[in-house]
């Protein structure tokens, strides 16, 4: 009767390794985030992370199964992972395809419903609506002294 | 606007090579020249179905001026609109000061109104975060619950209305809108958890690329960036710049983002234009230090206008920004939420489908 053959004579017989890129954040004592081509997320031990730098994985010790299916690395001569993610990149990307979908007419500059209410206004409320008016106009100035050599909070 | 400006700004928006383009009025008050949007609206109907393409159209309005005929008229060209709600009353009239003080009253009382003329889902609202939302997101959350909205966009703090701080004060800003962001979506989660669908939808957009592959190209969540390649701003005495804040740097004298005039230009020679194509490439977040290391870069954008107001430089010390903080915080935020709190991740998951 036929039967399947064992596990190992479905592996390459001696299959190299290559990284696959990605990038990553120590999030606290002995824990990374790592994220792939693609930004999926991943959790890493520093022993962990080292251990796949360095591509001390192999098959059944958990690292290489949770490596491979994170797309963090690939036989070197095997093109799948990598069309893989290409793949999602193209679709990632694809928003480039549709160049300049949105167009913004500023028909007017006056504001608010204030201008044909402006002449009946009492004086006191035509200063109060102008002098607003101004202030939106003198916002952006002060935006740009905001923020100026201020370190995030990490 | 001049009838003559805006056809040829038509001509330019045309020429791009998108299948389907939007339209956005704004202002100042568009309404305040509604019979320019007429024309507009109906010459680019016929220029669409001559040029094989769709054309959207939204009008973003503070509704004062919302009457039957400007309904009937948007009923009947499928135009959506966009106004601004940002909280509860007291909140929305100190950001919205206006005599009388009832701009919450107009933008309430035109929000049901165009809800019920046009359908549930052709209005929208915006809020802008100003300091003295900061105490308040559980209040704002719950304006937008009882006019019916299906979601809310917390957005980051204004730049708008700011007295320049000392520096010391600065610090705590991206700190202190993360709060607000944080107990704001734990409130929208709260929620949905009591059986009610309403999303945040910043953490929708980002979640949905942090959870798909579609393809989003929110200004703020792209690189290259939503300059230009994303939107263009036609303004009223024919300038065109490669986005809206682009146009309010220009009213302080900045003309950083100030493609070009629509008398003198085409599509080609504004988006080819060495301004717009030196803020694109010199903001890539792909190869920009710190971005193109971090973890986050695959969800994340370049923001060259921001980094240009704020940093006097396109691309911009990212350790100095605050849309940095703002956005690992966000993301991080998420993250967590994600891997640690099954109902809510539940939830959340939900948001990234579309």
């Amino acid at each position: 009767m036929a039967r399947f053959l064992a596990p190992e004579a479905f592996s390459a017989a001696t299959e190299t390794l290559s990284l696959l890129p990605f990038n990553l954040e120590r999030t606290g004592t002995n824990q990374y985030l790592v994220a792939n081509l693609v930004g999926d997320f991943i959790r890493l031990t520093e022993d962990e992370l080292n251990r796949l730098v360095d591509l001390q994985i192999q098959p059944g010790d958990g690292l290489y199964e949770k490596a491979y299916s994170a797309h963090l690395i690939t036989g070197t001569n095997q093109n799948a992972q990598r069309q893989l993610l290409a793949l999602r990149l193209r679709s990632r990307m694809s928003f480039l395809r549709q160049v300049t979908p949105l167009h913004i007419f500023v028909v007017t500059l006056a504001m608010r419903a204030l201008v044909p209410i402006l002449p009946g206004l009492a004086p006191k409320h035509r200063s109060v609506a102008l002098r607003y008016e101004r202030r939106n106009r003198d916002a952006l100035s002060r935006y740009r002294l905001r923020e100026s050599l201020v370190p995030n909070q990490d | 606007m001049s009838e003559e400006t805006a056809m040829r700004s038509l001509d330019i928006a045309f020429a791009s090579p998108s299948s389907r383009i939007k339209i956005e009025f704004q202002g100042g008050e568009p309404l305040l020249n509604f019979p320019l949007i007429r024309t507009i609206v109906s010459n680019a109907k016929m220029r669409a179905i001559s040029l094989g393409k769709k054309v959207d159209f939204v009008i973003a309005s503070n509704l004062a001026l919302l009457d039957d005929a400007v309904l009937e008229f948007c009923k009947l060209n499928d135009v959506l609109l966009s106004t601004s709600l940002d909280g509860p009353a007291d909140l929305h009239n100190k950001n919205r000061p206006r005599p009388g003080g009832n701009s919450h009253q107009l933008a309430t009382r035109g929000i049901r109104r165009a809800k019920e003329v046009l359908g549930p889902d052709r209005v929208g609202a915006l809020m802008t975060t100003t300091e003295a939302s900061l105490d308040r997101v559980d209040d704002i959350v719950n304006e937008y619950l009882q006019m019916d909205m299906d979601g809310i966009f917390l957005r980051p703090l204004s730049p708008f209305g700011f007295a320049v701080k000392t520096k010391q004060f600065q610090k705590y800003d991206a700190k202190k809108w993360l709060a607000f962001y944080e107990r704001g979506l734990r409130r929208v989660l709260e929620v949905n958890r009591q059986g009610r669908p309403f999303r945040e939808f910043y953490a929708a957009l980002i979640l949905t690329r942090m959870l798909s592959d579609r393809p989003i190209g929110y200004v703020d969540l792209r690189s290259p960036a939503g300059t230009g390649l994303g939107a263009l701003v036609y303004n009223y005495d024919g300038n065109v710049f490669a986005s809206d804040e682009g146009r309010m740097l220009a009213e302080t004298g900045d003309n950083a983002f100030k493609l070009g005039h629509v008398d003198q230009d085409s599509y080609q020679s504004l988006i080819l234009s060495d301004k717009l194509i030196g803020a694109i490439s010199s903001s890539l977040t792909q190869c920009a230090p710190e971005c193109s290391t971090c973890v986050f870069e695959s969800h994340c954008g370049a923001d060259p206008v921001y980094h240009h107001a704020t940093q006097g430089d396109a691309l911009g010390i990212k350790p100095l920004s605050a849309f940095c903080a703002r956005q690992k915080g966000i993301m991080s935020l998420l993250l967590d939420i994600l891997e640690n709190s099954p109902a809510d991740a539940a939830i959340l998951r939900r948001w990234a489908t579309p």
